[in-house]
């Protein structure tokens, strides 16, 4: 028969495709070695299956074998990297928004910019009405501080879908409403408004180097993130009065390796192909040497872009005092790490169930992040009035893309100690 | 265990392969049972007992019914046989469906528990059914070896999606068949190619079904690609699986009926079920529809029969009204066809005729997809009613990788028989089409363990 061996071969090639990664998860179970690559980003390898005749009686040893073989056979890294890569290279998709010249941006960001959702749509009046409530009691917060000789900042960072808006990919730009306000505009227009004083970090750009966000970031580039953590610094001093120890930024080095964030959107993309920016941008600093200082004491309350903030101070100043409270999902100090939804080591029955079915690989990253952040919630877990007593200041960070969040309950927690005695 | 899993495709399956080649003679089939029995206890640890017992008694009835020279103890063997089958079926399938209805109606209910639909149940029901039938009517002798029959039944390749194998097709196969290289390529072949169905199209377009059918869109034009993408999804699905199970059989030297032949192509109704499901509308037609008096017995009769036949097609495909309704709205399409209606069609143009069968059948689609008929009827309506920002929502919506799911689907639901006919005649024709595949499936291993678990469309059933 005409290509008999062609057959033959096609044969093995199809066996061996079938058989390798039951022989390499074998190899791995027996010499731990993980026969695959690492993927970036989340990765639930779930929970090994427990052999039990209950457990295969009611199923669960079934379908936690299935959990786990599925999550865990090699070369299953390569098989997604696989996957992302042609999905990137074929229609220009990936998990998160791909734009125009391959900048990346998330969803959030894209839906804030373009008021995909009605909450961030402040043409509305009940968000109006919402928003107009967050700047009262900021204003409020800002007297009552003020009254107790601490002092407030606050600053909105920038957004890369608002600061990269000619990349946003067509098909979304068109879904945006056309007579929408954006909630940052809505925001910065009552605080105008309010006399309110505040950090507008986009005005910081014009002063930078290079590009405000690379196509691979979804944060801010070094440079203009270092720029703002002297601005943010400058601003609590300014509202203290005190001096803090602070730093310069001396030489603009490059390289083609990323600095800090400046891939993390495209690390989480998976994929085989090498980062679309060949150059990366960062400044040297130099402390200024003071004699006379006081030390830096403040609670601070923001999202990952705050992060540079309190990096940058303890990079220079490891003893200045910052309570960071992410959103409202983690307290950070430098030394304590503590997730705000556990109340005495012990989660909630919500909570718990919230693990279990991660546990189980039943959720994607994306639900999981939504998820954490719902459930987190949890202000009765943070001593606020404790932190009020000590800080000097009080510094909030809020992304152009979650101003909606209204500071994820933060700011109503001040209001109720600062303006309503710690009632609720 | 989903045949696209990871589990079933880089364990199971090959471990069940390199055993059967490994065991000797007869013990093959032994294999087979085992393996078979091991892949139905994955999913249904306790109800494999069902499946078993159903085995064992009819194992014995069809025996007595062989031995037996009295034609009403043979018929009273049938009658408990199909008394028996129907009732589990019943019971596993239709009883929260009735005890519903008897609870709106009267207040009452037979059972307050909720009864789970085991996997696969109508499919080996309708098999274990067809082969006592074929031996009441002595088209076949019964099947002496229990396990033998025990294999036909649980047989993992076709046992929870079909096709429904007919033991009178098998039945030499179980006791004797031959394993060649030829076999297994073919076999080999024809298993990428479903899982590249289902992998590549069906399941890259199941997002985009999901999300207009579950009612998270308003769009017209959204209502309608979503409809067009159902109407693949199923098709790609179930014959990609109907593939997979024909290829495994192969692999392990059987040869399963064709279940699907082209059905998009149709020119009418009533070609569209000699193409779609053919094994179960074969099953139908031979044990409800002649049974019945076929169009033996006058026009009306012929009718009511088609009547009967669709109402029971569509009630097996699920326990809900619209499965019900999709049955009716197909019976009363074929009994117009025969009305004259067919003869109209066939004066028309072949490309009317193409564009009646496909938006009908289409139409029917919108009854079995959505999740009960109210909701069917909104998305009837919301596919006649235009909104703004239509076309924006349409490109926002179908992104690149839907629209070659689309495409694709498209192209490979015709038989582009003169492309084919003038590529066999190269030499290589057939090694080339298992190169082709075999690129396509290392591409459809990377789809499925990159876009996560994909349930089978055809569980329910």
């Amino acid at each position: 028969m005409k290509g008999k061996t062609g057959y033959k071969i096609l044969i093995a090639l199809f066996m061996c495709v079938l058989v390798l990664p039951g022989a390499l998860f074998l190899v791995k179970a027996l010499s731990g070695e993980p026969c695959d690559v690492k993927l970036k980003g989340y990765f639930d390898a779930g929970n090994a299956p427990k052999l039990t005749a209950k457990n295969v009686s009611n199923g669960t040893f079934q379908s936690d074998t299935t959990n786990w073989f599925n999550q865990n056979f090699p070369p299953r890294g390569v098989l997604i990297q696989s996957y992302n890569s042609m999905r990137y290279m074929w229609f220009h998709q990936g998990n998160d928004i791909l734009g125009k010249d391959d900048y990346i941006f998330e969803y959030s960001y894209v839906s804030s910019e373009l008021m995909l959702e009605e909450k961030n749509d402040l043409s509305l009046p009940e968000n109006q009405e919402l928003m107009r409530d967050y700047v009262n009691k900021l204003v409020a917060i800002e007297d009552a501080l003020h009254a107790q000789g601490k002092g407030l900042v606050f600053y909105i960072s920038a957004s890369k879908a608002d600061e990269c808006h000619d990349k946003l990919p067509d098909e979304y730009v068109a879904m945006s409403p056309e007579n929408g306000i954006r909630p940052v505009d809505y925001l910065r227009q009552l605080f105008d408004e309010a006399g309110f004083d505040y950090l507008y970090t986009p005005d910081l750009i014009e002063g930078i180097p290079c590009d405000a966000f690379y196509a691979s970031g979804i944060h801010w580039t070094r440079p203009l993130e270092q720029q703002v953590s002297l601005a943010v610094l400058r601003k609590i001093q300014e509202e203290t009065g005190l001096t803090y120890r602070s730093w310069v930024l001396t030489d603009l080095q490059s390289s083609s390796e990323p600095y800090n964030r400046d891939t993390d959107v495209y690390n989480s993309m998976n994929i085989w192909q090498p980062p679309f920016d060949d150059v990366f941008y960062q400044y040297d600093t130099e402390n200024v040497e003071l004699e006379e200082y006081d030390q830096l004491n403040i609670l601070m309350q923001g999202g990952s872009f705050s992060h540079g903030f309190w990096s940058d101070v303890w990079e220079h100043n490891p003893d200045e005092i910052i309570h960071y409270i992410n959103y409202c999902e983690y307290y950070y100090d430098s030394h304590d790490f503590i997730p705000l939804n556990y109340k005495d080591g012990i989660p909630d029955e919500k909570m718990q169930a919230f693990y279990d079915k991660l546990k189980n690989g039943n959720m994607s990253f994306s639900e999981m992040v939504m998820q954490f952040q719902e459930l987190s919630c949890k202000w009765d877990n943070v001593p606020i009035e404790q932190y009020l007593s000590e800080v000097d200041c009080v510094v909030i960070e809020i992304n152009e893309s979650v101003i909606t969040n209204y500071s994820n309950g933060f700011v109503d927690q001040l209001y109720k100690y600062l303006c309503e005695g710690g009632q609720s | 265990m989903v045949f696209s899993s990871p589990l079933f495709l880089f364990a199971f399956f090959p471990l069940t392969v390199i055993l059967y080649y490994i065991a000797p003679g007869k013990a093959k089939n032994y294999v087979l049972l085992a393996m078979s029995l091991l892949f139905y206890s994955w999913g249904e640890p306790r109800l494999v007992l069902l499946m078993v017992l159903s085995i064992i008694v009819n194992y014995i009835l069809a025996a007595c019914m062989e031995k037996s020279s009295s034609s009403s103890v043979r018929k009273l063997m049938l009658i408990l046989s199909v008394v028996l089958d129907l009732g589990f079926l019943f019971y596993y399938k239709y009883l929260n469906f009735f005890n519903g209805i008897l609870m709106q109606t009267t207040g009452h209910y037979l059972t307050t528990k909720y009864v789970a639909l085991p996997i696969g149940i109508s499919f080996y029901t309708f098999q274990i059914m067809s082969y006592v039938i074929d031996v009441y009517r002595k088209n076949v002798k019964a099947q002496k070896n229990p396990f033998y029959l025990a294999l036909y039944i649980s047989l993992f390749p076709q046992l929870i999606a079909g096709p429904i194998v007919r033991y009178i097709d098998v039945e030499k196969q179980i006791r004797e068949r031959k394993h060649t290289s030829d076999k297994f390529y073919e076999g080999a072949v024809r298993f990428m190619k479903g899982f590249c169905k289902k992998v590549l199209i069906a399941d890259q377009l199941a997002p985009l079904v999901n999300l207009v059918f579950d009612g998270k869109n308003e769009s017209m034009l959204l209502a309608w690609a979503a409809l067009i993408a159902y109407t693949l999804q199923i098709y790609y699905d179930f014959s990609g699986y109907s593939d997979m199970a024909i290829g495994m059989g192969k692999i392990f030297g059987f040869d399963f009926a064709e279940n699907f032949t082209f059905p998009y192509i149709s020119q009418s109704i009533k070609e569209f079920w000699r193409r779609w499901h053919i094994s179960l509308s074969t099953w139908f037609r031979d044990y409800v529809y002649i049974p019945l008096g076929g169009s033996r017995k006058g026009t009306g009769r012929t009718y009511l029969n088609l009547f009967i036949v669709f109402l029971l097609t569509g009630f097996w495909h699920g326990a809900s009204w619209n499965f019900l309704f999709w049955g009716i709205f197909y019976a009363v399409f074929l009994i117009l066809e025969r009305l004259g209606w067919g003869k109209v069609l066939e004066k028309m143009p072949r490309f009317f005729r193409h564009l009646y069968a496909l938006f009908l059948v289409s139409m029917g689609w919108v009854l079995f997809r959505a999740a009960d008929l109210t909701s069917a009827l909104l998305y009837y309506r919301q596919m006649f009613t235009w909104n703004a920002n239509e076309w924006d929502t349409l490109l926002f919506t179908v992104t690149p990788l839907y629209r070659a799911a689309l495409l694709a689907g498209i192209l490979f639901a015709f038989p582009h028989t003169p492309i084919w006919d003038r590529l066999k005649k190269y030499r290589f024709f057939e090694l080339g089409k298992g190169i082709v595949f075999f690129l396509l499936f290392l591409v459809a291993i990377c789809f499925m363990t990159g876009a996560g678990f994909s349930p089978f469309l055809y569980f329910r059933f």
